[in-house]
């Protein structure tokens, strides 16, 4: 009957050795820089300047200078900017109203979350209540907040807190009320405790949701703080933005609109790659042996 | 029709004679020669179903999942439960493990009514159910830590089921990285590192392709007949059960009810060359008949 070949392990690797196919021809090291992410989406951002320094030159009056700058004219405010200190000071504030209104914020909804995924009861007197505080545009309540808290951080923090609450409140409560049914009924069998579900079950499934609405709690956090400051404010970086389009020295609009942009860049980044490392087992494209 | 049935069945059965097994005493040698299936495994009963019907009321119209369900089983006996989609094989298993009350009957387990789930019974679903974020080796540990085992060591319990299914050198692998067959293997060391006295297994290997399903049923009755326990095995694979069973209950839908209950006489230890043998064709054509497959 086993007329087959047996192969051991040894045999197989050599198997492997003998059959992996010729190396393709390397690509030039030029090529593969050409190819990179770094150079195609440097190049992207390189074209779209272009054309509109193109747009801008074509039809100085449709496109006057006063409100619309240059490329020309933006790339040497924008480097002027990073070098002044006054300028990174605003940053700094802008930076900590929306820190801190992301931490308040997002750990308020995930404690909220959890309780209303928990608690039948809480679920029921607060939800509602929840919903139709969401559905209320809360950009609208910068007045309100700065009426409350005056013009400085208080009144941005307040603001950054009850936008970026409502993503990571919603986020955790369908992460921990969305689990896969089998699980449920295993840890049903082996008799475990509501706390022991939470923190072994609930908790861990919930991480990539959870994770999804604190990646938008941090975008929403920046937008708060600056939609404070662009409402009243003697400092911050729209604070800067509103002061320079008063003035109307546009390019120094555009260049603090571009570090906020990289700001805003660098923050989700720092977020994905803490998602990556902490929900390692989640949605990987690992080959299966 | 169903008298000749019996009556063959007798005839084949006669031509058998089982060696003793002491590792995995035939439930027939345990309870005389006789094979009448209600008379087979009334002494020593480790689980008793006795009468168990459970319905689901409905808004417009009741569902009888289960009528009148009754069934005995030995200590070490393998039973299958197989049976049509909708025959209440699953609710019945439910049942059984405490995670849902009968509507009337009763379960005793080891003498006592079942009413909640309890440690000495294992459960292992179709899927594999196993934690993501944990690696193999401490999805395995996870009823141990849930029920805050003490008086054993664990890691030389959990290289002892590791080594049962084979599973030695994956332990530090997560689910994603295994294959599905392997992903069973690890839900199977899981249900086995508490020792339970009972398992259950929902169609364990029901999303699992042929070559691997039939791996896993050889490696199966290599551990059950090393490991001794009493299982429930709910399948809808006739071959599946008939290969790794000592008894099959043969299930009917509408109301869901067990048809018959089949004795295989098959010797152990199960080998795949079991299948290729006369008794294992009958036995399977015996049970297809019954439920009507031809």
């Amino acid at each position: 009957m086993a007329t087959h070949t047996t192969y051991t392990d040894a045999d197989l690797a050599e198997l492997a050795r003998t059959l992996t196919p010729a190396q393709a021809p390397k690509q030039s090291l030029v090529i593969r820089v050409l190819a990179s992410n770094v150079v195609l989406t440097g190049a992207t951002i390189l074209a779209l300047g272009g054309l509109w320094q193109l747009l801008s030159a074509i039809d100085p009056s449709f496109w006057p200078e006063i409100v619309l700058s240059r490329p020309t004219e933006i790339v040497p405010a924008f480097s002027q900017a990073i070098t002044t200190g006054f300028v990174w000071e605003n940053f700094w504030v802008t930076f900590q109203e929306a820190g801190i209104g992301f931490v308040i914020g997002a750990s308020g909804g995930f404690i909220l979350g959890a309780l209303v995924a928990l608690s039948p009861i809480f679920r029921k007197a607060v939800y509602p209540v929840v919903v139709l505080f969401q559905s209320t545009p809360r950009v609208a309540l910068a007045p309100i907040f700065i009426a409350w808290f005056g013009f400085g951080m208080s009144s941005k923090i307040g603001l950054a807190v009850t936008i970026c609450f409502f993503p990571v409140l919603i986020n955790t409560i369908t992460g921990l009320t969305i689990v896969d049914e089998n699980s449920l009924v295993l840890m049903r069998s082996l008799k475990a405790n509501r706390f022991q579900v939470f923190r072994e079950l609930r908790l861990p499934s919930a991480m990539p949701a959870i994770f999804a609405g604190l990646k938008t709690a941090l975008t929403f956090a920046v937008i708060g703080a600056i939609v404070g400051e662009l409402t009243a404010a003697n400092e911050g970086a729209g604070h800067l933005i509103e002061t320079a389009s008063f003035q109307f020295r546009m390019d120094d609009v555009f260049a603090y609109l571009f570090m906020l942009s990289i700001f805003g860049l660098v923050l989700f980044g720092t977020a994905s790659y803490l998602e990556r490392r902490l929900i390692f087992w989640h949605n990987s494209g690992d080959e299966k042996p | 029709m169903r008298l000749a049935c019996h009556l063959w069945l007798l005839a084949i059965q006669s031509e058998f004679e089982p060696e003793p097994n002491l590792a995995h005493p035939p439930i027939s040698s345990l309870a005389g020669t006789d094979v009448d299936p209600a008379v087979v495994g009334r002494s020593p009963v480790a689980l008793e179903i006795d009468d168990v019907s459970r319905v689901f009321v409905g808004k417009s119209q009741s569902l009888v999942a289960l009528a009148n369900v009754t069934l005995d089983v030995g200590p070490g006996e393998f039973i299958s439960l197989v049976g049509p989609s909708g025959c209440g094989k699953t609710t019945l298993l439910n049942i059984v493990a405490g995670l849902m009350t009968a509507s009337s009957g009763e379960v005793r387990f080891e003498g006592s009514l079942m009413t909640d789930p309890r440690d000495e019974i294992g459960l292992m679903f179709q899927t594999p159910t196993l934690f993501p974020w944990r690696s193999a080796v401490r999805n395995i540990s996870l009823p141990l830590e849930i029920r805050k085992e003490t008086g054993f060591d664990w890691d030389s319990r959990i290289a002892e089921v590791l080594d049962l299914v084979g599973l030695r050198g994956f332990e530090d692998h997560y689910p994603r990285e295994l294959s599905g067959g392997m992903q069973q293997r690890v839900a199977l060391c899981r249900l086995l590192v508490s020792d339970p006295h009972l398992m259950l297994l929902d169609e364990p290997f029901g999303a699992l392709d042929e070559f691997t399903r039939e791996n896993l049923n050889a490696e199966l009755a290599r551990i059950s007949e090393h490991e001794n326990k009493t299982t429930l095995f709910v399948t809808h694979n006739i071959g599946e059960a008939v290969f790794l069973s000592d008894r099959v209950a043969v299930m009917g839908s509408r109301p869901g009810r067990i048809l018959e209950v089949v004795d295989v006489p098959l010797e152990r230890p199960r080998t795949p060359s079991v299948r290729s043998g006369q008794e294992y064709t009958d036995v399977t054509n015996y049970i297809r008949n019954i439920l009507g497959l031809g």
